[in-house]
């Protein structure tokens, strides 16, 4: 473990301490919207004040009763589990091809793979926009996707690229000697190893896709996405309904993630 | 290891073939449907009285579905009519908009034998866009700063930081400020078009510094003035009236008022167009008008809408013949002509 | 062994789609750009005449760097401590790391309003404690843009560092120890440098992301806080535009190009991208 190769002297407890105090600022510096959003939800205020004066439970009555904002939560989490799927298959076999590959020109392609997330994101919507009305792609869920993806494909790879950075092919090697074929020892050597890697691009792929505002803005028609309802909502009237959207996708993501770390527990007891 | 991971992968699999199902579904149930119009608008919170006071009576009483969409979006009516996949039939213009929609053909002309033109305001019966909504750029003031009688009632007073201390806010756009600066200048109001834009800047120049918040969003400046972050600024009036009615001690100075308006049009090739004038006619109705003023401080174009109103209501509408008097109409023809190199300067003179 | 032919066949899925998506509707909009309707370099020869927008452009490209700058000497050490963790306490840890991506960019800015404002939670207790007299000036400035873009962009380096991280060899550490070197030496000396793709990715993807900012910048900063994003936006959508707006995105994407050049001649992005091969 890390810890006892660094961390293994008394001077080293002092740093390990340090260690520990300035991540904790850190990380209660990356979570202050929670404390902030959380309680606003709570407000019994119309317009957002901090701290509340007092407390009611009326903007969550009102997102989950009402189903302008309930359809997009829906078609939001849709669209984002169908890109995250999509671009974390594309930006993965990209990056494999990248990293191991040896053919020309791979410097544009890295250039290519990246410019998605360069050019201003209202530059693409209405590029995408012009282009997608003569495919008559606009108001469509594949559209959407597509459109989610190009954007959302340059993180899988970037983070892919990494994981396979500091992945040592002499393992991979190592199992073609011992018999196994490109597949399997893909499988059973490399992807294990690069799982980390691959996880985050999926999971980054999803929150942009989630978050995305300005090209869905375009391209999304009658049908609203989640953040496209927030932006309609903030621009004008600021009202707690939005703390209580985001505080309930906050509890969500909590949940999601603490039940894929008990199933993998378990799946982990069970098999190991 | 082996079965877990296949374990996940069927899960995953699952997941997937039952969302794409899912979404098959729902979208098969968007097949389009005659008795309809797509109303394109600012959306948002208004969204819900748009459809108390005019869509669900309308459906009523015609069969004709109203579904709305928004946001107001220029770019996105260019690329509808030049691709002519057009999504809206009618959608709202803020003024400038309107003006150039128009130069470029993208809106139908309007059937005046469907929509009532003799109770219309002149300025808002276009041959191709209809009044929608009056609203005015006013000053608004935190009463707990400034009593009433002893408050900035003029631009100049604005500009006037010595007899009106206090914090400060302008919008970031040079949208209603040019005029307004010219007016803390001392220019007639009648002298105001076309806008010496040299004047305006350095009359600009002298309120700047003390600047506290450039504000950008419709619904900052009221935040701004709840939150004590400034003591006056420049607000669209409906913001102001909407937080008064919460119960902030604020309070809206009507005089040099800018006044704008904001249209409808037919979009030009829309699907739906007769039951398009349909709804607009709709909604010209006074009556109609009177109840969605209520909601909104932004009255339509009817001219018998007055009769409808009570005198607390008729008192801050932006047309209320009191407030119309002092107010400045704004000239969308020299903005249209000139938006961009003001634009331009706008930004070099924030940056200096 | 044709290992060759096969790994350029996975790139076409991506390309296939970058290039139908993607380069096809970026090249019509930009040859808007030198085409309206004719060609003409009036658009290019505005930028560079007229100052604001080099300018405006200069100041981006600063912010996006300092940005990252922060974000990398707040990030490492924390995912260091994540990488250094076991998997319960990392999971926990990595929890407090995802849970402010889900939280919208709108809302994330707006609780920077209520944190900052001048009777906004931090200067009530500044206030409270007699640390000042008045109330301070932190919103509507150029550091509160900066906090509220750190704050957004912080878990897109430390992700890439801690996964890559993750994956650095504990026996190349201990081998190191067993060799005699004190913990100092062995994190300068061995860790650092193969953690270094995940410090190039971070820095890279946070860079970048802090240049198409302009809904955090234009609620959060003063008046010379304007970036690049919010003029091609205005441009789009309040002045039409097109053909200029496009210009500038050019311009803006090949200063990012020759940064990143750049970038490439002091960390060698090459190597990274080509593959290191460990002995």
């Amino acid at each position: 473990m890390i810890n006892k190769v660094f961390l293994s002297s008394r001077l080293n407890s002092f740093r390990s301490t340090l260690l520990w105090v300035f991540s904790g600022i850190v990380l209660f510096y990356m979570a202050i919207p929670l404390f902030i959003i959380l309680p606003i939800s709570f407000s019994s205020s119309s317009y957002m004040e901090f701290p509340p004066r007092s407390f009611s439970i009326q903007w969550y009555s009102k997102y989950f009763s009402d189903p302008s904002w309930t359809r997009p939560t829906l078609l939001s989490f849709q669209l984002g589990i169908v890109t995250m799927l999509f671009a974390t298959i594309l930006g993965t076999l990209a990056a494999l091809a990248m990293i191991r590959g040896k053919f020309p020109g791979k410097r544009s392609f890295q250039i290519l793979f990246l410019s998605p997330m360069i050019v201003p994101v209202i530059i693409i919507s209405i590029a995408t926009y012009n282009f997608f009305a003569k495919l008559k792609l606009i108001e469509n869920f594949w559209g959407l996707v597509l459109g989610h993806s190009v954007v959302a494909v340059p993180f899988v790879f970037i983070n892919v690229s990494a994981a396979l950075m500091n992945f040592d092919i002499t393992l991979e090697k190592a199992a073609y000697s011992l018999g196994a074929n490109r597949l399997q020892a893909f499988l059973k050597v490399t992807f294990p190893l690069i799982r980390p890697g691959i996880l985050t691009g999926a999971l980054f792929a999803f929150i942009v896709s989630f978050d995305e505002l300005i090209i869905t803005m375009f391209i999304s028609g009658t049908r609203h996405t989640l953040p496209v309802r927030m932006w309609m909502d903030l621009w004008l009237e600021i009202d707690p309904t939005i703390a209580a959207v985001s505080s309930f996708l906050m509890l969500l993501s909590i949940a999601a993630i603490l039940s894929a770390e008990w199933i993998r527990r378990r799946a982990e007891q069970r098999y190991a | 290891m082996e079965r877990y991971s296949l374990m996940k992968k069927k899960f995953w699999l699952l997941f997937l073939l039952g969302t794409v199902f899912f979404v098959f579904s729902s979208i098969n149930s968007m097949a389009a449907e005659d008795k309809i119009i797509v109303f394109n608008s600012s959306g948002g919170a208004l969204d819900a009285a748009q459809r108390k006071v005019f869509s669900d009576p309308f459906e009523k009483e015609t069969g004709i579905k109203v579904i709305h969409t928004a946001p107001v979006n220029f770019a996105k009516l260019k690329a509808m009519v030049e691709s002519g996949n057009v999504e809206w039939d009618i959608t709202e213009l803020p003024p400038r908009d309107m003006v150039r929609a128009v130069r470029l053909g993208y809106l139908e002309p309007l059937d005046y034998t469907i929509i009532n033109k003799a109770d219309l305001i002149p300025e808002a019966a276009l041959p191709y866009a209809i009044g929608g909504g009056f609203y005015s750029t006013i000053l608004a003031y935190n009463t707990k700063k400034f009593s009433k009688g002893k408050h900035p009632q003029s631009w100049a007073d604005f500009w006037n930081v010595n007899k009106f201390p206090g914090r400060r806010s302008l919008r970031n756009s040079p949208a209603d400020n040019l005029e307004i600066a010219l007016l803390a200048d001392g220019v007639p109001k009648d002298k105001i078009y076309p806008i010496d834009v040299d004047r305006a800047f350095r009359s600009l120049d002298k309120i700047k510094p003390h600047i506290a918040v450039w504000w950008s969003v419709g619904a900052q400046p009221a935040q701004l003035l709840t939150d004590n972050e400034v003591d006056l600024t420049t607000s669209w009036n409906g913001r102001i009236t909407d937080i008064q009615r919460k119960g902030a001690p604020v309070e809206i100075e009507w005089n040099e008022a800018i006044l704008s308006l904001s249209y409808y049009g037919v979009v030009k090739g829309a699907k739906h167009k007769t039951n398009a004038m349909k709804y607009l006619a709709f909604r010209q109705r006074p009556d109609r008008q009177a109840e969605w003023v209520k909601a909104l401080p932004y009255p339509g174009a009817s001219i018998s809408l007055y009769k409808y109103l009570t005198p607390e209501l008729a008192k801050i509408m932006p047309t209320y013949p009191e407030n119309l008097k002092k107010a400045i109409k704004v000239n969308n023809e020299w903005w249209l002509e000139n938006a961009d190199r003001v634009q331009e300067k706008w930004n070099a003179w924030m940056l200096k | 062994m044709a290992t060759k032919d096969l790994h350029i066949y996975l790139l076409l899925p991506s390309l296939g789609l970058l290039i139908i998506f993607f380069v096809v509707p970026m090249l019509r909009i930009f040859g808007l750009s030198f085409f309206d309707p004719v060609f003409t370099l009036k658009h290019y020869l505005r930028i560079f005449q007229i100052e604001v927008y080099l300018q405006v452009l200069f100041r981006t490209l600063i912010v996006a760097l300092i940005v990252a700058g922060v974000c990398l000497i707040l990030g490492y050490p924390v995912s260091y401590l994540l990488a250094a963790q076991p998997p319960k306490v990392c999971n926990i840890l990595l929890i407090l790391v995802l849970i402010p991506l889900w939280t919208s960019v709108l809302v994330r800015t707006y609780s920077w309003m209520v944190l900052l404002g001048r009777e906004g939670l931090l200067n009530q207790i500044l206030l409270y404690l007699n640390l000042i007299s008045k109330p301070m000036t932190l919103l509507y400035t150029s550091k509160a843009v900066i906090l509220g873009m750190v704050q957004i962009l912080l878990p897109f380096m430390i992700l890439p560092l801690f996964s890559t991280m993750k994956g650095i060899d504990r026996n190349l550490l201990k081998a190191a120890q067993s060799l005699g070197a004190g913990p100092m030496q062995t994190f300068l000396r061995v860790f650092l440098p193969l953690s270094l793709p995940g410090v190039a990715a971070g820095f890279i993807l946070v860079f970048i992301l802090s240049l198409g900012f302009f809904i955090t910048p234009a609620l959060l900063g003063g008046r010379k806080d304007i970036l690049i994003s919010m003029l091609i936006e205005t441009q789009v959508r309040e002045l039409l535009n097109w053909g200029f707006a496009a210009a500038l995105s050019l311009i803006l994407l090949l200063s990012t190009i020759v940064i990143l050049a750049i970038f490439n001649r002091f960390v060698g992005l090459d190597r990274l991208v080509s593959g290191i091969k460990f002995s």
